[in-house]
């Protein structure tokens, strides 16, 4: 599960998502009494708030059956959101990468844009969320949530691929021009103070005109 | 490490960071990481009709793999200097 929100149906005794010690995963703070919002659907909970060193765990109070895990790759983004016209209390809100941004416009007949039904909460359904909101009780933890969240991101670069950027350094403008990479002369000014003074002493263009007898009526 | 570098000068100034999603953010560079992770404050949506939902969040982490483009302030930039830079770094020197 790289990408995406995925369903969590499992617990462990204390009520804590099973973490994977194998990639370092531990709990790194808990946050009782936030509710969840993904996407558009309603506000779910009260639950409780897990973040770990690899995931972010929501699991409701009332159902230990439900819960959401979105890992920190998949979090592109979080912010602090305190504009009551977004949302009317102050929440975290996240962007999830679903990987599935160019799917969604291909063979989607019903839907102009993607609205994924999180009444149900299907796993299929999960997987298309890609904005979420945590939504605290006591709003006055956010600002350590957020910090939170920032280093456990951290702790998550994604892995070291070969950079795609190196073969495509731009030089310069010729470059970008198509003009190949060096095509600009190296020094400009020796060449043109020669052509300079070349034109301005012997330009032809400047030259006397060659008067031709002609009738001047 | 090149951009890392480069972005440390600009905590503090007005940036817009033009996500691989198509979301631009506008706001002030808090701070950068060696991930190029990017951490804005006074944050706002630049084009509020794709992502209304985000409007004027106020402090925003942005995923350094997520990000496309940093727009940055006129005047925070020497061309000249970053365009040696980068020659520099491109050619490993």
């Amino acid at each position: 599960m790289a990408l995406g929100l995925s369903l969590v149906t499992e617990r462990t005794e204390a009520g804590a998502p099973v973490v994977d010690a194998e990639s370092d995963e531990s709990i790194a703070h808990i946050q009782p009494d936030v509710s969840i919002v993904l996407g558009e659907g309603p506000a779910e909970g009260p639950g409780t708030l897990y973040v770990t060193t690899r995931r972010l765990v929501w699991f409701s109070n009332d159902d230990v059956h439900k819960g959401y895990a979105v890992t920190f790759i998949a979090l592109t983004m979080h912010a602090i959101s305190r504009d009551v016209e977004a949302y009317p209390e102050p929440c975290i809100y996240t962007q999830i990468e679903t990987g599935k941004e160019d799917d969604e416009f291909e063979e989607d007949d019903d839907a102009e844009e993607p609205l994924p039904a999180e009444i149900n909460g299907s796993v299929s359904d999960l997987s298309l969320v890609e904005e979420m909101r945590l939504v605290p009780k006591d709003p006055s933890v956010l600002d350590h949530l957020f910090q939170v969240l920032c280093d456990c991101a951290l702790l998550n670069p994604d892995a070291e691929v070969d950079q795609e950027g190196e073969a495509d350094w731009i030089f310069d403008e010729d470059e970008v021009l198509g003009n190949g990479i060096g095509a600009k002369h190296e020094n400009n000014n020796v060449d043109l103070n020669v052509d300079l003074a070349e034109l301005l002493h012997h330009d032809p263009r400047f030259e006397d005109a060659e008067e031709e007898d002609s009738d001047s009526k | 490490m090149l951009f890392f570098s480069y972005f440390k000068e600009l905590v503090g100034k007005e940036v817009i960071v033009e996500l691989k999603n198509d979301l631009a953010i506008k706001g002030i560079l808090h701070s950068v990481d060696q991930y190029l992770n990017i951490k804005l404050e006074n944050t706002q949506v630049v084009d509020d009709t794709k992502y209304p939902h985000m409007l004027s969040v106020k402090n925003c982490f942005i995923r350094g793999s997520v990000v496309r483009y940093v727009q940055l302030p006129p005047d925070g930039v020497d061309v000249d200097i970053l365009h040696d830079a980068t020659r520099r770094e491109a050619r490993g020197g």
